[in-house]
């Protein structure tokens, strides 16, 4: 195998659209009981046209992208910054891309670029993350 | 604010899990730490009223969203685990000619023999209506 195709790759989740239900299933989950996430009326009341999604329903969504592009992997940082409201429909996209990669005691380190995206491409949460790959599998050498 | 007392359960882990579409089972978890944004909503969980924060800080009524979140983990987390958390407020400023208001939020978190185990910082913003 060559250098080039050991390098880590990128990652990406497709979402199902987010409904009123992921909503109230997410704000119980989560004890984040805002109105404005669950109550239409409520929302309304504070000048927006109708429930939007929770930001750390979005964060989590990024998480999977940690936990399942990079099994087994240790997350040392992950930050976001909430670009704009995600509205009840919207279908995200998650993404993580290799900014960098370094070696630490034998395990390898990588910084990674977060993105959120809805159906039309437009970024709603982008950020960074710190993750440390599992110990890589000795080859066992001389086969028996 | 007062500090939190939590115990990763299986039942609000197992809801978090569904309602993120994680799709490890919770016995998983005995081994590997739970998902990465898991802790702040263990916060929230385990605090004397939902919104703590917003409570704290006196936004009831007011829209009050997230500008910005931030993780740094030291520890692993694990179903069973006791954790144990500080919040602190800052000082809140404005933006935008005072149509933004935004106010910061640290909580940390600390294992049952007080180790840091996560510091997480958030960045609320208050929009005016």
């Amino acid at each position: 195998m060559t250098a080039l195709q050991q390098r880590a790759q990128g990652a990406m989740l497709d979402f199902p659209p987010i409904t009123r239900s992921t909503l109230a299933l997410y704000a119980g989950a989560s004890g984040d009981h805002a109105a404005m996430h669950i109550d239409a009326d409520a929302a309304r009341a504070l000048g927006m046209d109708d429930v939007l999604a929770h930001g750390m329903l979005v964060t989590g969504y990024l998480g999977r992208v940690l936990t399942e592009g990079y099994p087994g992997c240790g997350v040392r940082a992950f930050s976001v910054r909430y670009v704009s409201i995600v509205p009840v429909g919207a279908q995200l996209r998650c993404e993580a891309a290799v900014e960098s990669e370094a070696e630490e005691d034998g395990r390898t380190v990588l910084r990674l670029a977060l993105a959120a995206r809805d159906e039309a491409g437009d970024i709603k949460q982008s950020g960074e993350a710190t993750i440390v790959l599992p110990a890589k599998d000795r080859p066992s050498g001389k086969g028996i | 604010m007062p500090s939190v007392a939590a115990e990763v359960q299986s039942g609000e882990l197992r809801a978090f899990l569904k309602a993120i579409g994680d799709p490890r089972p919770v016995e998983a978890f005995r081994q590997e730490t739970v998902p990465p944004t898991f802790l702040y909503c263990l916060f929230q969980l385990w605090s004397e009223s939902p919104n703590a924060v917003i409570d704290v800080v006196g936004l009831n009524g007011l829209a009050v969203l997230h500008a910005s979140q931030s993780f740094e983990y030291f520890g692993p987390v694990r179903l069973g685990g006791e954790v144990h958390f500080t919040a602190v407020v800052g000082k809140p400023y404005e933006k935008r000619g005072g149509t933004r208001v935004f106010i910061p939020v640290e909580v940390t978190a600390r294992d049952c023999e007080g180790r840091t185990v996560c510091e997480m910082s958030q960045l609320l913003v208050v929009v005016a209506s």
